[in-house]
């Protein structure tokens, strides 16, 4: 699974910036930007805080490619 | 957009094949519209009852087929996203649905609306072989130009009785640039708002109402349909290309793909010039030199650092200022983007004006830091691509104009400091214009939007 933070939620909160500083940063412009897309199992508790936490819930887990998405359907590896 | 769109500078009159050897995409007479009678005289509509599975398997066994890239500008391979959908509609309780996007927000592109003026059946061939080979019982084409629309309609008119699997449906899109993302399409053929959605999910997963939905480019129909034509090579052999710039009238050309573009010069300008840069991908690939070795084609282009995108060249010769040019389209972005994401609202309006002031000396900045460190934090971060295309445009600058870039921060730039800042993106258009005869729908004032931008 990946990190992805949806651009069109994002308000720049930045609350995710602080519970998990090494996955989320700030861009230039004030909007969250994802630092790490693959996430190791020992970060997942602080990367679901910051998920949870998120005001405008603009962050979410994605499948990667190749992956699964629960509807039996994958993103083609083209 | 406020061009007129009958002014000699930007309307395209002339359209031809390579060296005339292969008009397949353009069709044997251009700017001449082609009735049913004549396509089916090529040998048009040669599938019409066929279906199921065995006609998606003999689509995929068409030569030429697995390598033809979509041309709508991502260039994804046509035969993947297809099967994609016909996968993901085998396990949808929604049959799928089939969309012809015709909708060509790039300013600089025209041979989406040439095809549909002029090559209707073309298209709607292509676009009913698909959606019988998926079975899909609703088909759409999704197209903003009245006079395109109009000829679709009378195409589908002309058609001696309806296509037994699909019914096909006629969308009057927005003229905005972000309609035709594949996103935007859905969504306005869902709820009638032509902005894109963040993915995933991909319209092949959820589309239209929900349905797995297959979106391609109407060139990239043409290239199907082509491939059932007498006489056909293999599919996609060719591709349309806008050329425009260098203060010549554009031309639509049909290319063979691979073609060199020293070629295409030599023949469009009468010369090779090495002086010139090309805007290359309407607004998308990046601004690079014209190497007469560039190999015309996805591949081609991308091994170089830019994208060939929907076909489009705009050719810029000194003194046009490659640095004003980028500036100029970052100012499109700005006011043209969708109005949704934050972060693509800020970064485009922020890069475009400083762009824009570097007709000024910059000493102090350190620019050859701060534009790949932009590129880099807005790659695919948009909901659609426009923050891809503004990185692609900081990264061409970067590594093939470094010392123009140089040389503006250090004195600024004579070409750049005259630029007023409205209006910056109107020469970096190529129109279509109105056949006198044509007949244009009365209503299609009312169903477009005048204002391009979104917001």
């Amino acid at each position: 699974m990946r990190l992805r933070v949806d651009p069109v939620k994002c308000q720049g909160y930045a609350i995710c910036t602080e519970v998990a500083a090494r996955h989320f940063s700030l861009d230039d412009w004030g909007f969250a930007q994802a630092l790490v897309v693959d996430v190791a199992e020992a970060d997942v508790e602080a990367v679901t805080e910051a998920i949870t936490d998120c005001p405008v819930r603009a962050i979410r887990w994605i499948p990667g490619p190749g992956e699964d998405d629960g509807r039996g359907t994958q993103e083609p590896a083209g | 957009m406020a061009v007129d769109p009958r002014s000699a500078r930007f309307a395209l009159h002339e359209a031809r094949s390579w060296r005339g050897d292969d008009s397949g995409l353009l069709g044997p007479t251009p700017f001449t519209r082609e009735t049913h009678d004549a396509y089916a005289a090529l040998g048009g509509y040669p599938d019409r009852g066929a279906r199921g599975a065995g006609l998606l398997d003999r689509l995929a066994g068409t030569p030429g087929m697995a390598a033809l890239q979509g041309r709508g500008g991502a260039a994804f391979p046509a035969l993947t996203k297809i099967r994609a959908a016909a996968r993901a509609a085998a396990a949808a309780p929604s049959p799928p649905v089939v969309v012809a996007n015709g909708a060509e927000g790039e300013p600089l592109s025209v041979k989406d609306r040439y095809l549909l003026r002029y090559r209707p059946h073309l298209v709607l061939d292509g676009l009913l072989t698909v959606a019988a080979a998926l079975g899909a019982p609703q088909a759409h084409v999704y197209v903003a130009d009245a006079v395109a629309r109009a000829s679709v309609e009378t195409a589908l008119a002309d058609l001696a009785e309806p296509d037994p699997v699909t019914t096909v449906h006629v969308f009057a899109a927005q003229d905005t640039y972000v309609a035709g993302e594949e996103t935007a399409v859905v969504r306005a053929l869902t709820t009638g708002i032509a902005r894109p959605v963040d993915k995933p999910p991909r319209p092949f997963q959820v589309g239209v109402r929900g349905a797995p939905t297959l979106v391609l480019n109407v060139e990239t129909l043409a290239c199907i349909a082509r491939t059932g034509l007498r006489g056909a090579s293999r599919a996609g052999a060719t591709f349309l290309a806008t050329v425009s710039g260098a203060g010549r009238s554009p031309v639509l050309y049909e290319l063979p793909i691979g073609l060199g573009l020293g070629d295409l010069l030599r023949e469009h300008l009468g010369r090779q010039d090495s002086g010139l840069d090309v805007l290359i991908g309407g607004f998308f690939g990046g601004i690079i030199p014209a190497w007469p070795d560039l190999e015309l084609s996805h591949p081609g282009v991308a091994r170089r650092g830019a994208g060939l995108g929907c076909g489009s060249l705009h050719l810029l010769e000194p003194p046009a200022c490659p640095v004003a040019v980028a500036a100029d389209v970052v100012a499109f972005y700005a006011e043209h983007n969708a109005g949704q994401c934050g972060m693509c609202m800020a970064s485009s309006t922020a890069i475009a004006a400083t762009l824009a002031e570097l007709g000024e000396p910059r000493p102090d900045r350190n620019y050859a830091e701060l534009l790949p460190r932009w590129a880099a934090q807005l790659r695919g971060r948009g909901a659609c691509a426009v923050p891809d295309a503004i990185a692609v445009l900081l990264r061409s600058l970067l590594r093939h104009h470094p010392q123009t870039v140089t040389r503006h921060l250090a004195a600024g730039c004579d070409r750049c400091r005259r630029i007023k800042g409205d209006s910056r993106w109107e020469h970096l258009v190529v129109t279509l214009p109105v056949p006198a005869d044509e007949p244009t729908d009365p209503l299609a004032a009312e169903l477009v939007p005048s204002a391009m931008g979104a917001r």
